[in-house]
C-alpha cells in the first residue's frame, strides 16, 4: 500500500484521535504536515510534567523521602532530607520528566534520520523524523499517564511510590523487585507501552518509506532493544 | 465499529493490566513476623576490669633486715596471728637488752636520789631547830633548803630519764616484735615476694624488699571494672550486675556495685575512666586466683513485665516532629501503628501504647520493612529464604536469633 493510497486524517485533532484508533492516518499525515510538531510535543512532554507535579503536591511527603532514603544504597545525609521538600521534587522532577521525554524523542528523531540517510535515498529533512518520533511515544506518554493517574487516584492512599503508579510496568505485572534493588528501574521503565511506541515507529517507516511492515518493526525496535539491554546489563551487573 | 473495537481492547489492556498489577503484587510481601512479647527489659554498661578479693592486705616492713625464716607458702590459708615471716632479730633483741639496762640504771639512779634527798631533808629539819634557837645562822639554814629543793629537781629529771629510757625501751621492743609478721586477717597467701636470706627495707614503697606478701579474705569477692565517663552517670550504687570472668566464661556471676570512684583516671587509651567495684555474688564457687580478667554488664535500668519489641521493628517518621511506628500484622496486612516506646537497649525497645502483648509486627528483613506501606499484604518468609538476615543491619541493630525476642539486653 502507498502513502497516496492511504486515507490521512484531514485535521490535527483528528489525527490525535487518529493515533489511537487507527494510526496509519495519522502517521500518513503526520508525514505531510510540518506543522503538526508542536501540540503533541507539548502533550508528550507536558502531561508527564503535570502528572509528577500533581504527584508530588498530594503524595505523603515523608513517606516518599522515607521511601527514597530507604532504597538508597547509601545512608540518607540529614542535611539533604532538610534540603529536599515537596516544591523541590516537584521542581526537580518536572525538569526531570521534560528533559527525559524530550531527550527521548529528539534521539529517536535523529536514529530514524541517519537510518533514512545511511539506507535509503529518502529526502526528508530531521524535522520530519522528530516528527514521527514524536507521535510514535505520544499515545503511549499520554495513555501511560493517565493510567497512573488513575491508579493514584483509586489508590485510597496517598502512599504510594513513583514506580507503583506504573501498574503496568514489567515490574508491577512480573519481576516485583523492590525500590533500590540491581533492576528495578529498568523493569519500571519498561512497559507494554514501549511495545505501542516502537509499533507506531514501524508502522511510520513502513508509511514513510516503503519498507516492508516486518523489516520496518525491527528497525524501530532496534534502539528500544540496546538502549534496555545496555540499562539492563548495567542494572543487573 | 473498528475504532469502538481499538478503544475498547486499550482500555481492557489497561484494565487488565491494572487487575494482574493488583492480584500480584497482592501477592504478600514476605517478611519476618513475630509476635510481641512481655517481659524484662534492661539497659545496661559494659565494662571490663579485674577480680579481687574484697579484703587485700599488703604487707610491709617496718623494719629493715634480712629475712631469717618465712613459714607460709603462696595459697597457704592463715588465721589471723599466724606466723608468716621472721626478720633477723639479732640487732633487734641487742637493741631491747641495751635499752633495757639504760631503764634499770635509771631506776637505781632516782633510788640513790631519793635516798639523798631524804637525807637533806632531815638534815633540813634539823637546820630549821638549830637556827630557830639560834645556834646556826640564816645562810646555812637557806643553804640547806637550796640542797632539798635542787635534790627534788634532780629526782624529777631523773625520772624524766627514766620516762624517756622506758620509751626508748618500749620502741626497741615494738622493733623486736616487728621482726616477726604476723597475719592481720583470716585469708589465704595470695602473693609472697620476697624469699629467705633477702634484705627487707622498711619505709619504701614500689622497690623490691618493700612489700613481702599479700594476705586476703576470700570470703567476698569485689570485680574492679573500669566504666567510661559517657556512661558513669547512669551507674549507681547498688544496681545490680552480672560478671562474667575470663577464666569461666560460661558461668554469670551476680554482683552489685559496691562503690564508685569520685574521681576518674586516665586508661592506656587516654579514656577517662571511673572505678566501679562490684560485689560479686560467688554463691557457693571458690576463688583462689586472683586478678582474673572480667566483663561485667551493670544494669542501669531495668522494666520488669513489660511489652517490648525487637528495635528492628520499630521505624521513625521524617516529621519535623518524627513519630515512632511499626507494622502490625491483621489477616495477613501490614497496618502501620504509632507507638509510644520506654527505654530501649541495643535489641529491644519497650512499648507503653500502640501495640499490645501477642501481636503479631514485622521486624524484618530491613529493606522490605522500610520500604512497607499500610495495608500491604504481607507473610511470613521461610527461615531460608534468601536475604533473610542478610539486609536487616543499620548501624550494628540488629539480631542474630530467627525467632523470638530476647529479654536481656545490653549495649
Amino acid at each position: 500500500m502507498s502513502q497516496s493510497e492511504t486515507l490521512q486524517s484531514t485535521s490535527l485533532m483528528s489525527g490525535l484521535i487518529d493515533i489511537y484508533v487507527d494510526p496509519k492516518k495519522a502517521l500518513s499525515a503526520a508525514d505531510e504536515q510540518s506543522g503538526w510538531t508542536m501540540l503533541p510535543l507539548a502533550l508528550v512532554l507536558m502531561v508527564p510534567a503535570v502528572m509528577v507535579a500533581y504527584y508530588f503536591q498530594t503524595v505523603d511527603f515523608n513517606w516518599f523521602i522515607d521511601q527514597m532514603a530507604a532504597a538508597s544504597p547509601e545512608e540518607f545525609p540529614e542535611e539533604a532530607i532538610e534540603f529536599l521538600s515537596p516544591t523541590v521534587m516537584m521542581t526537580t522532577g518536572v525538569i526531570g520528566a521534560t528533559i527525559s521525554g524530550l531527550v527521548g524523542v529528539v534521539l529517536n528523531g535523529l536514529y530514524l534520520h541517519f537510518l533514512a540517510k545511511i539506507t535509503t535515498t529518502d529526502s526528508r529533512k530531521y524535522g520530519a523524523w522528530f516528527r514521527l518520533a514524536v507521535w510514535a511515544a505520544m499515545p503511549a506518554a499520554i495513555i501511560g499517564v493517565l493510567a497512573a493517574l488513575l491508579n493514584y487516584m483509586l489508590a485510597g492512599t496517598n502512599q504510594v511510590g513513583l514506580d507503583d503508579l506504573a501498574f503496568y510496568s514489567v515490574n508491577s505485572l512480573f519481576t516485583h523487585i523492590p525500590m533500590g534493588q540491581p533492576g528495578a528501574s529498568v523493569m519500571n521503565a519498561l512497559t507494554p507501552f514501549t511495545l505501542w511506541t516502537v509499533a507506531l515507529t514501524g508502522m511510520g517507516l513502513h508509511l514513510w518509506t516503503g519498507r516492508t511492515m516486518g523489516k520496518s518493526l525491527i528497525l524501530a525496535a532496534i534502539p528500544a532493544i540496546i538502549v534496555y539491554s545496555v540499562w539492563s546489563v548495567v542494572s543487573f551487573g | 465499529m473498528k475504532k469502538i473495537l481499538i478503544i475498547v481492547s486499550l482500555v481492557g489492556g489497561l484494565v487488565l493490566m491494572a487487575f494482574v498489577a493488583k492480584t500480584d503484587s497482592g501477592s504478600a510481601t514476605e517478611v519476618r513476623i513475630e509476635d510481641v512479647v512481655r517481659g524484662r527489659v534492661a539497659v545496661s554498661v559494659m565494662a571490663s576490669g579485674k577480680v579481687n578479693f574484697r579484703e587485700n592486705i599488703q604487707l610491709r616492713t617496718e623494719v629493715t633486715g634480712r629475712i631469717k625464716d618465712i613459714y607460709v607458702e603462696e595459697g597457704d590459708p592463715v588465721k589471723a596471728g599466724d606466723k608468716l615471716l621472721l626478720i633477723s632479730p639479732e640487732l633487734f633483741d641487742a637493741d631491747v637488752a641495751q635499752v633495757r639496762a639504760t631503764v634499770e640504771t635509771r631506776l637505781i639512779e632516782i633510788a640513790r636520789q631519793k635516798i639523798f634527798l631524804a637525807q637533806l631533808k632531815r638534815r633540813s629539819e634539823r637546820q630549821k631547830e638549830l637556827f630557830k634557837t639560834g645556834h646556826v645562822n640564816q645562810d646555812a639554814y637557806e643553804q640547806v633548803e637550796r640542797d632539798v629543793a635542787m635534790a627534788e629537781l634532780d629526782l624529777a629529771a631523773r625520772k624524766q630519764d627514766l620516762k624517756r629510757a622506758r620509751a626508748n625501751l618500749d620502741s626497741s621492743e615494738d622493733r623486736l616484735r616487728k621482726t616477726l609478721i604476723l597475719s592481720p586477717i583470716d585469708g589465704i597467701v595470695t602473693a609472697l615476694n620476697v624469699k629467705a636470706g633477702e634484705t627487707v627495707v622498711a619505709g619504701t614503697t614500689n622497690i623490691i624488699g618493700s612489700s613481702l606478701m599479700d594476705v586476703s579474705d576470700p570470703s567476698a569477692v569485689m570485680a574492679e571494672v573500669e566504666v567510661e565517663e559517657a556512661d558513669i552517670l547512669s551507674v549507681a550504687i547498688g544496681q545490680d550486675a552480672e560478671i562474667t570472668m575470663a577464666a569461666a566464661p560460661d558461668t554469670n556471676f551476680k554482683g552489685k556495685v559496691y562503690s564508685i570512684a569520685t574521681t576518674a583516671r586516665e586508661d592506656q587509651n587516654r579514656r577517662n575512666t571511673f572505678l566501679v567495684k562490684l560485689l560479686v555474688d560467688k554463691e557457693n564457687a571458690t576463688f583462689d586466683r586472683l586478678a582474673i580478667n572480667c566483663r561485667a554488664e551493670i544494669f542501669t535500668n531495668v522494666v520488669m513485665d513489660v511489652v517490648h519489641v525487637p528495635v528492628e521493628a520499630v521505624l521513625q517518621s521524617n516529621d519535623k516532629k518524627p513519630t515512632s511506628y511499626v507494622f502490625v500484622v491483621e489477616d495477613g496486612v501490614a497496618k502501620k501503628r504509632s507507638i509510644q516506646s520506654g527505654i530501649q537497649t541495643d535489641t529491644s525497645i519497650e512499648i507503653r501504647s500502640g501495640v499490645s502483648e501477642g501481636a503479631k509486627i514485622v521486624t524484618g528483613p530491613y529493606r522490605k520493612l522500610k520500604n512497607l506501606r499500610d495495608s500491604q499484604s504481607v507473610m511470613q518468609q521461610e527461615a531460608n529464604s534468601d536475604g533473610a538476615r542478610s539486609d536487616n543491619d543499620r548501624g550494628g541493630r540488629g539480631r542474630d536469633d530467627e525467632g523470638g525476642v530476647t529479654a536481656t539486653v545490653g549495649n
